[in-house]
């Protein structure tokens, strides 16, 4: 969809809300993708999505276009009501991706996929012993894709917080890879 | 591990620092090699989640119905705010008639006791 099918798209919506299904189609893997890695389980993740829509069709009216992304203003939703969320049970945010990852292994030798299985689980404990803002930036970049620009619009931070947050996440990432015996070169 | 070695271990390690704080500050310079590396090996495992396609079609056919409840609710609201217009004009020009009839009979009086 172009920018403009999009604009276009979402000025009707907010005439006619029967016009809402075609952003939802749109952007609902997204942001379902966004908070199951923040959650990490699929009850909580499918109950947050919901609302995440339902809120975005009842502010649509209000959403006005100032140099923030439709993407950004329905994720900076879902960020709201995830950190709410984590505040409500008080737990730290989880990125449980054993049942992803576990799918598919390419490696073509048993000890090889034993090998790399290992190496990925070592990273996914890695990524969860980062803070839950460092563990967003890296969902936000790696799952979603998003630019440093629209990561600090829905983390309501600079372009150049956010670049420097990267650095420092990639950074203790490492550390805490170290720690746990696994050097990536 | 030679004098020499160490020497040459130390200014790989001075290098890459220097590299990454460099990386930190200039957004135009990519990441250094081994973070780079890093960012790949976590994209791995931080893949796109897709919903369950029941999920998916029960939460878009909510949003419909919920959006046909607002489409009705703003056309009632819409009603509402014109059958409000109508009686609070009437009742204005009620008021206004009333407070002219008023000033008339005041005036006819004060006028008859002189």
């Amino acid at each position: 969809m172009t920018d403009w099918d999009e604009t276009a798209c979402i000025e009707a919506a907010k005439q006619d809300p029967n016009r809402f299904g075609e952003l939802y189609d749109h952007y609902v893997d997204r942001i379902y993708s966004y908070i199951y890695h923040r959650v990490g389980n699929v009850h909580d993740a499918e109950d947050l999505t919901s609302r995440t829509f339902f809120r975005a069709l009842s502010h649509l009216p209000s959403y006005e276009n100032k140099g923030i992304p439709f993407s950004a203003w329905l994720y900076r939703i879902a960020h709201n009501l995830v950190a709410n969320w984590h505040r409500d049970r008080r737990r730290r945010p989880l990125v449980t991706l054993d049942e992803v990852a576990l799918k598919s292994s390419s490696a073509p030798y048993p000890e090889e996929a034993a090998s790399t299985e290992d190496d990925s689980r070592l990273l996914r404990e890695g990524i969860k012993e980062l803070d839950p803002t460092r563990q967003e930036l890296l969902v936000l970049k790696f799952t979603e894709g998003l630019s440093n620009a629209e990561i600090g619009a829905i983390m309501g931070r600079s372009e150049g917080a956010i670049k420097s947050l990267y650095h420092r996440t990639l950074l203790q990432l490492r550390k805490e890879l170290s720690k746990r015996g696994l050097q990536i070169e | 591990m030679t004098a020499l070695q160490r020497n040459a271990q130390g200014l790989y390690d001075w290098l890459c620092y220097l590299a990454q704080v460099i990386w930190a500050v200039n957004p135009r310079v990519d990441p250094p090699p081994v973070l780079e590396h890093l960012a790949g090996e976590v994209q791995d495992v931080l893949p796109l989640v897709s919903p369950p396609d029941a999920f998916r079609r029960r939460l878009g056919s909510n949003l419909a119905l919920a959006a046909q409840r607002r489409m009705s609710g703003i056309a009632i609201e819409n009603a509402r705010t014109h059958r409000d217009r109508l009686l609070f004009s009437v009742l204005g020009g009620l008021l206004a008639t009333l407070a002219a009839l008023l000033c008339f009979l005041l005036y006819s009086r004060l006028s008859a006791e002189r």
